[in-house]
C-alpha cells in the first residue's frame, strides 16, 4: 500500500527541501519506488535540489490541469532507479492548486509508487495545507531555535486537525527530524538540544542531521545528500530513512566527536 | 459442538440495561439555519478536532418560537464535520420529533428536575432565552472537569467553559487554555494560562514546569516579563490574593533516598 508522506515544518530555511530530495532518494537507494512532489508552487526549487531543472518540460499544475500527462512530467532520476520527480510551476501561485486536482494525481502515483514525498511550502496557508491534506505520514522538520520550535509545533497541530486523515478521525503519524544540528554549539548553550526540542514537540524522533558544508555544496551541484558517499548529512540522512523503514539504528552527530591525540596536538 | 449451541434461541446474545449518561446539551435559541448553522461553525471550528466523537443532544425546549421545526438534516450535516455526533432531541413537540425521527435522530424524554415539555397543542408564553439559565452560570465546581490528553500546541486554543481544565501534557508557547474553573497542567506550562475566566476569584493554576507566557485568574493578569525568575522551571500554583497573583511552589518535597 502506497505511503503518502509529507514533508513539512512552518518555518522557511530550516531544510525541508533538501530533507526531501535526501529522505526520497535514500528510500529509492533501499529499493522503494519513490516520487517526490513540490508543492511550493512559485518558488520552485526541488528540481534544483534534485538537479533535473534542465529537463522539466510539464509541472504538477499542468497535470491538475490536463495539459500534459503524469508520464510526460514526471522526470527519472538519472542516478537512482525508483525515483521520480513531480516539479512545480514556477509561473502559477499556490491559489492555483486545487484539493481535488491533487487528489486524482496522487490517486494516480499511488497505483504506481510505493512512497510518495510531498514536499510542502513554508508557511501555515493554502500551500503547506494542501501539502499535508492527504498525507499518512509527516515527517517535521525542525532546526534547534526556538522560532523553528514553535513553528513545528503549530504544524504538528494542524496535522491533527487540517488533514483528511483528522476528518476521518485517524491521525497522521509524525516523525521529528531536527536539521542543521550542531553539537558543540549545543554544547556550549548556543543551540537547543535534541532533547530540549523532542520534549517541546512531544513527537517520535528520527535523527538529527548535523550542520555541514556539504550540504550546501550538494545542494548547488543538484545531488541529494544521500546519493554523495562519504558526506556526515548524507549518512545521517540514510539513518533517518532506515529508522522511518523501522529498523534500529544508533543515534549519532549527537555528540562533539572525541579529538584524537594528534588531531588535539596539531589541531584539526 | 460449542458454537452451536452458543446460537440457539436459549442462550442470550445480548441483555438491554438502561444507564444514565452524562451527554452535551446543545440548546437551541432559534431554528433558522442561516443563523444557526454559521454560529455553530464560527463557534466550534475555533477548536477543531476539540470535539472528535462526542455525542450531541439537541435541547429544544428553549426555542424562542416553540413551533418552528429546525432543519435537522442540515444541522447534523454541519456537526457531524465539526466532529460531534447528535444523537437525538429533546424538549421538542410531536411535529418537531417527527421531523428529528426523519433525520434518523432519536427523541430523548427531558430528565427529571428539568423543565418539562408543553404538549404540542397547547404551546404557552414564549419561553424568553435570557431567562433561561444559561449553563454557564453553572458554579464552576458542579460542571465535570475537561481533561486533555495531547499536548496542546502552539496556535490551539482549548475552553473549558464550565468547569477545571486538566492537561496531562504540556501547553507550549503559543498555545492558550481557559477555563471557569482551576487549570492544571501536569507537563510543561509555556502558554497562556486563564483561570475563573468567568469570574470566579477561588480558581487556581497548577503546573509542574512554570514558564508560561501570561497568567491570569478573574481578570488580574501576569505576562512573563513580572515574574519572579526563582519560579520559572519550578512546580507552582497560582492563586489570587487581594486582588493579586500569589504564585508559590508546590508539590516539593524531601527525599528520603
Amino acid at each position: 500500500m502506497a505511503k503518502v508522506v509529507v514533508v513539512t515544518s512552518g518555518k522557511g530555511g530550516v531544510g525541508k527541501t533538501t530533507t526531501s530530495a535526501a529522505f526520497s532518494a535514500g528510500l529509492a537507494l533501499r529499493g522503494y519506488k519513490t516520487v517526490v512532489l513540490d508543492f511550493d508552487v512559485g518558488l520552485r526549487n526541488l528540481d534544483l535540489i534534485m538537479g533535473c531543472e534542465r529537463r522539466v518540460v510539464y509541472d504538477l499544475l499542468n497535470v491538475i490541469h490536463g495539459e500534459g500527462s503524469l508520464n510526460q512530467a514526471l522526470i527519472k532520476d538519472k542516478r537512482v532507479d525508483n525515483l521520480f520527480v513531480l516539479p512545480a510551476s514556477q509561473t502559477r501561485d499556490k491559489d492555483a492548486l486545487s484539493l481535488e486536482g491533487v487528489e486524482r494525481i496522487i490517486n494516480e502515483l499511488k497505483e504506481r509508487f510505493d512512497y510518495i514525498i510531498c514536499d510542502s511550502p513554508a508557511g501555515i496557508e493554502k500551500g503547506a495545507i494542501t501539502a499535508m491534506y492527504f498525507a499518512d505520514e509527516a515527517l517535521v522538520v525542525t532546526n534547534p531555535e526556538v522560532s523553528s520550535v514553535r513553528d513545528s509545533d503549530r504544524i504538528i497541530g494542524m496535522l491533527s486537525s487540517k488533514t483528511r486523515r483528522a476528518e476521518q478521525n485517524l491521525s497522521v503519524k509524525e516523525h521529528l527530524v531536527v536539521t542543521r544540528y550542531d553539537a558543540s554549539r549545543v554544547n556550549r548553550g548556543d543551540m537547543l538540544s535534541a532533547a530540549d526540542v523532542q520534549e517541546i514537540l512531544a513527537i517520535p524522533f528520527l535523527g538529527v542531521i548535523p550542520e555541514s558544508k556539504s550540504v550546501l555544496v550538494a545542494s548547488n551541484s543538484g545531488v541529494p545528500v544521500t546519493l554523495d558517499k562519504d558526506n556526515d548529512a548524507g549518512s545521517a540522512y540514510m539513518d533517518v530513512v532506515d529508522r522511518f523503514l523501522g529498523q534500529e539504528r544508533p543515534f549519532r552527530f549527537m555528540d562533539v566527536p572525541k579529538k584524537g591525540l594528534i588531531s588535539r596536538l596539531f589541531g584539526s | 459442538m460449542r458454537t452451536a449451541e452458543i446460537n440457539t434461541a436459549a442462550t442470550p446474545s445480548f441483555e438491554l440495561k438502561g444507564s444514565a449518561l452524562t451527554l452535551m446539551i446543545l440548546h437551541l435559541w432559534v431554528a433558522d439555519s442561516d443563523c444557526l448553522i454559521r454560529q455553530l461553525q464560527d463557534k466550534f471550528g475555533q477548536v477543531p478536532g476539540f470535539f472528535k466523537n462526542v455525542p450531541l443532544v439537541i435541547d429544544l425546549g428553549s426555542l424562542q418560537d416553540p413551533e418552528q421545526v429546525p432543519d435537522f438534516k442540515l444541522l447534523v450535516q454541519t456537526l457531524r464535520p465539526l466532529g460531534l455526533v447528535p444523537v437525538g432531541v429533546r424538549g421538542g413537540n410531536a411535529v418537531q420529533n417527527e421531523y428529528a425521527l426523519a433525520a434518523n435522530l432519536g427523541v430523548l424524554h427531558v430528565g427529571r428536575g428539568e423543565r418539562a415539555t408543553e404538549p404540542a397543542a397547547a404551546p404557552k408564553v414564549e419561553p424568553e432565552p435570557a431567562e433561561q439559565p444559561l449553563p454557564s452560570e453553572l458554579p464552576a465546581a458542579m460542571a465535570g472537569a475537561k481533561v486533555i490528553t495531547h499536548p496542546v500546541r502552539s496556535g490551539q486554543r482549548v475552553v473549558a467553559p464550565h468547569g477545571d481544565l486538566i492537561v496531562l501534557a504540556s501547553v507550549n508557547a503559543g498555545a492558550e487554555i481557559l477555563a471557569a474553573g482551576n487549570i492544571h497542567v501536569y507537563g510543561a506550562l509555556r502558554g497562556r494560562a486563564l483561570a475563573g475566566v468567568k469570574g470566579d476569584t477561588e480558581a487556581r493554576i497548577f503546573s509542574l514546569q512554570f514558564n508560561p507566557e501570561l497568567i491570569a485568574i478573574a481578570g488580574e493578569y501576569m505576562v512573563n516579563e513580572e515574574l519572579d525568575g526563582v519560579h520559572l522551571g519550578q512546580s507552582t500554583v497560582i492563586s489570587l490574593a487581594d486582588n493579586r497573583l500569589l504564585i508559590e511552589p508546590f508539590g516539593s518535597f524531601i527525599s528520603l533516598a
